[in-house]
């Protein structure tokens, strides 16, 4: 898939890639616009080819995640380097909390907060299934694991996400 | 709350959050014309590259041409070994070296070769 063609299915997938950027970047709209604008730049410059072994939404999808983790890589190894320039000590990426990011509607807020403290994989095969609306399979393929692991996270996420929202309420 | 009604709890909350978030997304031609410009700018960012890279090979080809093409010197023409004298030779002329060099004749003595046979014949 080329030219006129890639475009729109890109176009038709846009807000939920967006939807999809923000979650792997952790509710941080400048960077979200940052990997889907890379993403889109490599999927133009064919550094990213469609091979028709999945749909289009899922390999879309992977490509965001895999731009997502590549930037933050980068961007902790460049911090990484400054610190060690000066003498420090680097730490954990810095991330900002969920409430930082977007001003939104308090259901909004409760949900990004009760995300942002489950562990990565849990919260990305949560995005993928109630956000996405994609089966656990399609999320395993997404994330490059088995299906079994997948359904593992999607249980375990269920359940804590459902206490820490519980948690969330009561406050 | 039964696990259905938890469930739907979850799938509400993130029917929102998606509602939410399409409202703050970005057009899709201002980040395609971004995308754009990224790969306008990394094909300019390549231009001086690619055009050392080409002096370079153009450099190399030339030379290899030329070292090629060089007509080859002829060699200098060396000494024969037969011919060939060593500068510190003349160390070696001493008197009586025929004794050492030529072959032994009968009824020679050394010491004829020392002194004329003329003076020893008139005494």
């Amino acid at each position: 898939m080329t030219g006129e063609p890639l475009e729109r299915s890109l176009e038709a997938l846009h807000p939920a890639s967006f939807g999809w950027a923000l979650g792997c970047c952790r509710w941080d709209r400048e960077e979200a616009e940052e990997v889907l604008q890379t993403t889109y730049f490599k999927i133009l410059d064919g550094r990213a080819r469609f091979d028709e072994r999945s749909s289009f939404k899922t390999w879309l999808f992977a490509v965001i995640r895999r731009t997502a983790t590549e930037r933050r890589r980068s961007r902790w190894l460049r911090s990484l380097a400054a610190l060690r320039w000066r003498g420090g000590d680097p730490g954990p990426d810095p991330v900002p909390t969920p409430e930082t990011r977007l001003g939104s509607a308090e259901e909004s807020r409760l949900l990004r907060t009760a995300l942002g403290s489950l562990p990565a994989r849990q919260r990305e095969v949560l995005h993928l299934v109630f956000y996405q609306d994609l089966t656990v399979e399609e999320a395993a393929r997404v994330l490059g694991i088995s299906v079994g692991s997948a359904r593992t996270h999607y249980h375990r996420g269920k359940s804590a996400l459902r206490e820490r929202l519980a948690r969330e309420e009561e406050r | 709350m039964s696990q259905p009604d938890q469930d739907s709890r979850i799938a509400a909350a993130f029917s929102a959050l998606r509602q939410d978030e399409e409202e703050q997304c970005p057009t899709f031609a201002s980040v395609l014309a971004r995308a754009r410009m990224q790969s306008r700018r990394r094909v300019a960012s390549h231009r001086p590259l690619l055009a050392v890279a080409t002096g370079t090979a153009i450099a190399i080809a030339v030379l290899a041409a030329w070292i090629s093409l060089r007509v080859e010197q002829p060699p200098e023409p060396r000494p024969s070994i037969v011919e060939w004298r060593s500068p510190t030779g003349f160390l070696l002329e001493t008197p009586g070296r025929e004794v050492l060099t030529g072959p032994e004749g009968l009824g020679r003595s050394v010491l004829d070769l020392a002194t004329p046979t003329e003076r020893r014949s008139s005494s």
